[in-house]
């Protein structure tokens, strides 16, 4: 498996993707909300898809390429995205938003322009209790111009 | 878009300027470690024991096994605890359970090991023996002396009551008097992050990483249950991942201490969503009876309101919302007559606790639906009964008689909510609804006050600190809970001191560096610690002025200046203003009722669809305009004001914690639905601004009271669609298509 580009070994395949990352790889951008895959604040992408790392245990995707928040941008610099939440107020407690940021890039990577039903359609799955998401889409509709 | 009486900030001032989050950018990479992301070296794992009955006796409780598991460091129950009662404003809640259980999920013991999973197996390995008891579940029955008593003093928790003037003379000469009772549902506050932290004991100091939006309530509970000076006891409350009144008071920060010190390790405890659905506070479920008499011109002649509140196994803060109730009873409106009755009952269901408009939203739906009501048996437009009714700055208060403050702009905000497109062009907008859908638009208005409210002493302090290099750093509160006031903070200073936004070094969240300022709650964060901030700064300008430095300051050779003569560090306290006019109250009335000097309001249109065969409603637009004062920082107002509006959107239609007898129904994200970004309407926040004087620049706090009009605003809207009138909430599909039914029939 590569995680943001490096591979990695996984001693234990029954393991959750979340908890690999969390605490054997040290990557704390993903979080647990639920644990049932309904908040998605967990998200990462598998070979560019959104996933709930709740959800999948390390076995699932042993060969896949895994990117998580923190692998989203490069060392210097944000991702447009995440360039995008901050200049839009698009988080305020922040608990949500790693796991938005991803499902946004997710999209973002496969439809550069997306409508606004395709964005609530790709957020449909990430809760946000503090935002009312306008905020998160208003971000997401200025990287997408 | 902002209206009002306040002048234009330039460009060189930072308060008016929207500016994001001071962590946002730590945020958005996923670099910021909340407090249950934390680990230490050598760290514990805790879990908590709980029960699963509702109500009844804990009569056995078997340790054994569970001690010799592997992993396992210790394992507590309630003889552990040194004073084993918590409760920040009642005193009515073990620690641990010793004997009577009140709540499914109550905790009866704690373990800590090595893993989490060798915690989980060792507590799953408890045994427990239970006496389960019939569950009170009904409020009204648990009032009968033959259901059995919770507490020891009744199930009754607390009574308030107030009449202003002849209320049964008023409505008895009345044009007509609209009666009817209105029921609403308990919510959960749903915060993203579970919720817990770690605990460290060194040294006889305990240091807690727990996310608190009262870290000195915290400090409180911990040093009281371990019986130990609350000097010992450190709490580091941010970052935390939502809050909403859910972490403004709860027992795992005590939890921590005592395996903390029983290991002499770091633990740290992470909630389950399941631990916190069972056992955290909810919104209180309120049964509202209103009595609103109007005379034929559709003024207010008097206001009865009898609340009958839910408040659970505990008291948590349910007195202090009965309070705010009992002051929002009369909603944002004048009347002379008026009355409240409020009852807070103990029962077995969820917990009662502080959510977001503090017992404001269920008698705000309450009042506005009345005057619906009211107004179309008068043939009047409802909105036009609301503004000859709307409460002006100078005017006595409708329950209390108190006189609300200057800043006061209740009606301004109706007018621009009048004036907005979607209220202007609702007719029209109307008969363009298609297919089964039908459409409406309705106004919901309310108002909240800012602050704890007087005869509370309301403050909070700040501690400031100029270094021989210029710099500025300013521990502030109250806490961050997830609402970015500390960028508010940073913009208040930066304009007293006159220095850019950028040179300001806030610090909030952390009892042993923050004076104590009380909780963010009651919309009170900017308003009374943004002036604490404000008043530390004008003194480090006044010592300052007395070095008598050219203009422009050279801060460093201030700082150099001020650090030689050993005034580098300033403490400031804030003291909100109580009640100027207390009109007919008396000194008892004020601490009894805790009424407020400042308000503030909000009202909303809310536009709507509704599916005429399903009863299926998806709301297309809200636009909230807010009395906030001035926005020190707008981007702020504005996320709140949608946040609240959507928070308030799920309360009216979707947001339902269910319990049958004592056990609740809804305990996943799978069970409770919240709005996801499919039910997202299109949003509007309109500012109107006033200077509030007491405020920092003018400000006032917003955050609670956006989440109240949007219910009524929904339900005045399916009433124009549709003719019915929802006395219950929240307005599912299934109970508007039956009221759509029985209308029709
Ligand atoms: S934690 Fe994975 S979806 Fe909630
Ligand atoms: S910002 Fe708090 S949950 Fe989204």
């Amino acid at each position: 498996m590569r995680v943001n580009g490096t591979a990695v070994t996984t001693p234990d395949p029954a393991r959750r993707l979340l908890d690999f990352l969390r605490d054997d790889l040290g990557l704390i951008g993903a979080k647990e909300g639920c644990g049932m895959g309904e908040c998605g604040a967990c998200t990462v992408l598998v070979d560019g898809d959104p996933v709930c790392s709740c959800l999948v245990l390390v076995g699932q995707v042993a060969a896949t390429d895994v990117v998580t928040v923190e692998g989203i941008g490069d060392d210097h610099r944000l991702h447009p995205v995440q360039e995008a939440f901050v200049d839009h107020y698009a988080s305020q407690c922040g608990f949500c938003t790693p796991g938005v940021v991803v499902s946004v890039a997710g999209l973002l990577a496969k439809n550069p322009r997306p409508a606004e039903a395709d964005v609530r359609e790709a957020l449909e799955g990430n809760l946000c209790r503090c935002t009312g998401y306008q905020a998160i889409f208003r971000a997401v509709a200025s990287v997408a111009e | 878009m902002v209206i009002g009486d306040v002048d234009a900030p330039t460009l060189t001032r930072s308060v008016g300027r929207a500016m994001p989050a001071r962590d946002a950018v730590d945020v958005a990479t996923g670099a910021l470690e909340f407090l249950t992301d934390k680990t230490l070296p050598d760290m514990v794992h805790g879990k908590i024991v709980r029960v699963d009955i509702p109500h009844g006796r804990l009569v056995g409780l078997d340790t054994t096994a569970a001690r010799a598991m592997p992993g396992v460091v210790a394992v507590l129950t309630a003889s552990d605890v040194p004073r084993n009662i918590q409760g920040v404003v009642v005193p009515d809640r073990p620690v641990l359970i010793d004997g009577r259980i009140r709540q499914l999920g109550d905790p009866v013991a704690l373990v800590a090991a090595e893993t989490l999973a060798e915690a989980e197996a060792a507590a799953a390995a408890v045994s427990v023996e239970l006496e389960p008891l019939p569950a009170v579940s009904d409020p009204q029955l648990a009032l009968d002396p033959e259901s059995p008593r919770l507490h020891q003093g009744g199930n009754l928790l607390m009574e308030l009551h107030h009449e202003r003037g002849d209320v049964e003379t008023a409505l008895a000469n009345a044009a007509v008097v609209v009666d009817e009772v209105f029921h609403t549902q308990a919510q959960e506050h749903v915060c993203l992050e579970p919720g817990g932290g770690v605990g460290v004991y060194t040294n006889g100091l305990f240091t807690i990483w727990i996310g608190t939006q009262y870290p000195g309530g915290t400090q409180q509970d911990v040093s009281w249950a371990l019986g130990v000076e609350p000097d010992d006891v450190r709490i580091i409350s941010t970052p935390m991942g939502g809050a909403f009144g859910a972490k403004v008071d709860g027992p795992v920060a005590i939890f921590l201490a005592l395996l903390a010190k029983a290991t002499e390790r770091p633990v740290r405890i992470v909630l389950t969503r399941e631990e916190v659905m069972n056992t955290g506070t909810k919104r209180h479920p309120f049964r509202v009876h209103t009595r609103l008499g109007l005379d034929a011109e559709g003024g207010i002649v008097a206001v009865a309101t009898d609340a009958l509140v839910d408040a659970g196994p505990y008291a948590s803060f349910s007195p202090a919302v009965l309070k705010v109730s009992g002051e929002t009873s009369t909603g944002p409106y004048r009347t002379e007559t008026a009355s409240f009755r409020g009852r807070a009952v103990y029962t077995n269901n969820g917990n009662g606790g502080g959510f977001r408009g503090y017992g404001v939203p269920q008698v705000a739906f309450a009042i506005e639906t009345a005057i619906l009501e009211g107004a179309r048996r008068l043939g009047l437009d409802a909105v036009e009964v609301k503004r000859r009714n709307m409460l002006r700055p100078g005017d006595p208060h409708g329950l209390y008689g108190h006189i609300v403050g200057p800043s006061f702009r209740a009606t301004e905000a109706l007018d621009a909510i009048v004036g907005h497109p979607w209220w202007r062009d609702r007719e029209e907008w109307k008969q363009q609804a298609s297919g089964p859908w039908l459409r409406g638009t309705g106004i919901g208005a309310a108002l909240k006050g800012c602050g704890y409210g007087s005869g509370r002493g309301d403050h909070a302090g700040a501690r400031l600190a100029i270094g021989t290099d210029g710099s500025i750093t300013i521990w502030a509160g109250p806490n961050h809970s997830g609402t970015g006031v500390d960028a508010a903070y940073a913009q208040v200073a930066a304009d007293t001191l006159g220095r850019p936004y950028e040179d300001i070094d806030i610090r909030v969240g952390d009892t042993e560096l923050v004076p104590e300022s009380g909780s963010s709650a009651a919309s009170r964060s900017l308003y009374v610690g943004g002036s604490a901030v404000m008043t530390a700064c004008r003194e480090l300008m006044a010592r300052i002025d007395e070095l008598g430095l050219e203009a422009p300051i050279d801060w460093a050779e201030a700082g150099r200046r001020l650090a030689e003569a050993g005034r580098a560090l300033v403490e400031a306290t804030f003291v909100a203003p109580d009640v100027e006019d207390l009109g007919p109250l008396s000194a008892a009335d004020v601490e009894r009722y805790s009424p407020h000097r400042v308000y503030g309001s909000a009202v909303q249109v809310a536009r709507i669809e509704i599916n005429r065969y399903t009863g299926e409603i998806a709301v297309r637009g809200v636009a909230c305009a807010v009395d906030c004062g001035v926005a020190v920082n707008p981007a702020g107002v504005i996320g709140q004001t949608e946040g609240g509006i959507i928070q308030g959107l799920g309360w009216a239609l979707m947001e339902d914690f269910k319990y049958e007898d004592g056990v609740p129904q809804t305990k996943s994200l799978e069970t409770y639905l919240i709005p996801t970004a499919g039910d997202i309407p299109e949003l509007d926040t309109i500012l109107v601004e006033s200077e509030e004087e007491s405020g920092p620049f003018g400000a006032k706090g917003i955050a609670e009271v956006v989440l109240v009009p949007t219910a009524p605003a929904i339900v005045a809207a399916i009433h124009d669609a549709t003719g019915v009138t929802v006395d219950r909430l929240p307005a599912s599909p299934e109970a508007v298509y039956r009221l759509m039914r029985e209308s029709a029939a």
